[in-house]
């Protein structure tokens, strides 16, 4: 995508929001004009003290489910065997929406980080498993022995096979999971913290009715899941350069 | 060199493809492996090269017994061995980045092998092989052919005393192939390697090997061997001697079916 592109998307949904805002005119849709300046005095205050517990929560959930569900997939995609025994269980738990674990979580772990963390773990680690299990299943045998051939003994089969076929599968799930991850992150900062974005939207959109606040909680949640999409993405770009060839 | 001592080899849920089969390749052969499809050529090749193991029976190789691949020996195969994430560079790289990963410690990389310049020893030969115009560019985007010069540059960069080939020139264009045939033959012959070419084509079995072994019905226990002494004569393919051993090589193939 040409970066004037998407300028020019920003700009279609900003006139959109400012001509729904003089339509509407009530004190629940403010311009854009006014959430930014409020954004704008804000974030260098409180609601950047709450948008970095969210970060802090999502990166940590999403380097988690990294950790344990990449090498994971990556045995499961290798051994027939595990795959066979695993391959059911992982069937009948990915499409349960974990959301519904939130109060059983919350119950086990306490109303704290770590519950808020699981949570989100929950959902990206199957997402990550799924991805990187399909794509170690795809590398060919054939590939396997020639490096194999070539002296690759474990280790070398690590660096310089399974780390760069799974890395892109990594950061797909990555991206595809950020926007469930932030959407998880508003529902568990509901209940009992007050600390967070999702806390700071729900308190001055149902409790304090300071709208033109909320819709600035709102804008830095955006950033929050744009940033991280566009980075897992520059990553991506970075890292597998062999996938952007013609 | 190569000594089989009566192996037997099946796989988990396969019937057997050798029973008791004992077969020796001397130093600086060149030998042709000839069979249809599921006849166990491929198997016998990943046994030479120590990625599979006999059920029964010994594999030798210098004198040792193979448990685990032989760093001098080299394995050329037909598709999929390069990493499409990596430019025809850094692939061909690969191998020697492989030994410095290990240092010489004799069972990834050989003992007595000097450490060289990875990156001027790849460029030798990219540059024997033509490939320079497209070092920075990664398997996708290139030819097969190619694509298979990439894989012989890496194998030979290792300077291995042992070529195992598995249908190298299966998918490329007639040009393309013989070209390659041509340039794997003479660097063989130059530099005295031993040799064990896969195919399935008859007419490639008599121009590349000296010696040619059938591989017929399942089991195999015993090697039918032809030989095919004019192998190294100018011109060979356009002689009657040369289609004489194909003819008895396609009467042998049939026979042991």
């Amino acid at each position: 995508m040409k970066r004037s592109s998407i300028l020019l998307a920003v700009a279609g949904l900003l006139v959109f929001w400012q001509l729904l805002a003089w339509f509407i005119q009530r004190p629940i849709l403010p311009s854009p004009l006014v959430v930014f300046l409020e954004f704008f005095r804000q974030f260098p205050g409180p609601l950047g003290e709450h948008f970095l517990y969210s970060f802090w929560r999502v990166l940590a959930s999403l380097t988690l489910s990294v950790v344990f569900a990449a090498p994971a997939g990556l045995v499961l995609g290798q051994s027939k065997r595990w795959d066979e025994r695993f391959a059911p269980v992982i069937y009948l738990l990915y499409p349960i929406p974990k959301v519904v674990f939130v109060p059983i979580v919350v119950l086990f772990l306490g109303i704290n980080d770590l519950s808020k963390i699981v949570m989100i773990f929950l959902i990206l680690f199957f997402q990550v498993l799924v991805l990187v299990r399909d794509q170690a299943a795809a590398i060919r045998p054939e590939l396997i022995y020639s490096v194999r051939s070539l002296g690759a003994g474990r280790r070398a089969l690590f660096r310089f096979v399974y780390l760069p076929a799974t890395l892109p599968a990594i950061l797909t799930a990555v991206r595809q999971s950020i926007g469930t991850a932030v959407a998880v992150l508003y529902i568990v900062e509901l209940v009992a913290t007050e600390k967070g974005l999702g806390y700071y939207i729900y308190l001055y959109g149902s409790t304090l009715f300071d709208y033109s606040k909320m819709y600035a909680g709102i804008l830095a949640m955006s950033f929050l899941g744009l940033g991280l999409y566009y980075t897992a993405d520059y990553l991506n770009r970075r890292l597998c350069p062999w996938q952007f060839v013609s | 060199m190569i000594e089989l001592d009566q192996v037997s080899f099946s796989y988990q849920r396969g019937k057997e493809l050798f029973q008791d089969y004992s077969w020796q390749v001397k130093p600086g052969e060149k030998w042709a492996v000839v069979g249809r499809s599921g006849c166990g050529k491929t198997t016998l090749l990943y046994l030479l090269a120590g990625l599979r193991f006999p059920s029964s029976g010994v594999v030798k190789i210098g004198g040792t017994r193979l448990t685990r691949p032989r760093p001098r020996t080299g394995l050329i195969l037909q598709d999929y061995g390069l990493l499409p994430w990596a430019t025809v560079r850094e692939n061909v790289c690969l191998g020697l980045r492989m030994r410095q990963f290990y240092g010489p410690d004799g069972r990834h990389a050989p003992e007595d092998e000097p450490m060289m310049d990875i990156q001027q020893r790849a460029t030798e030969w990219i540059d024997t092989l033509g490939l320079s115009s497209v070092v920075s560019a990664y398997p996708a985007q290139i030819s097969g052919g190619q694509r298979q010069r990439t894989a012989i540059a890496r194998t030979l960069a290792l300077n291995p005393d042992l070529l195992l080939m598995d249908e190298p020139f299966a998918s490329l264009d007639a040009a393309t192939r013989e070209t390659l045939q041509f340039l794997i033959r003479n660097f063989i012959q130059q530099q005295n390697l031993t040799m064990i070419l896969v195919t399935h084509s008859i007419e490639e079995a008599v121009l590349m090997g000296e010696k040619c072994l059938v591989l017929g019905k399942t089991p195999n226990s015993v090697p039918l061997v032809i030989e095919n002494p004019g192998v190294n004569r100018p011109g060979y393919q356009g002689t009657p001697e040369f289609r004489q051993v194909c003819e008895r090589l396609r009467n042998l193939l049939e026979a042991s079916l």
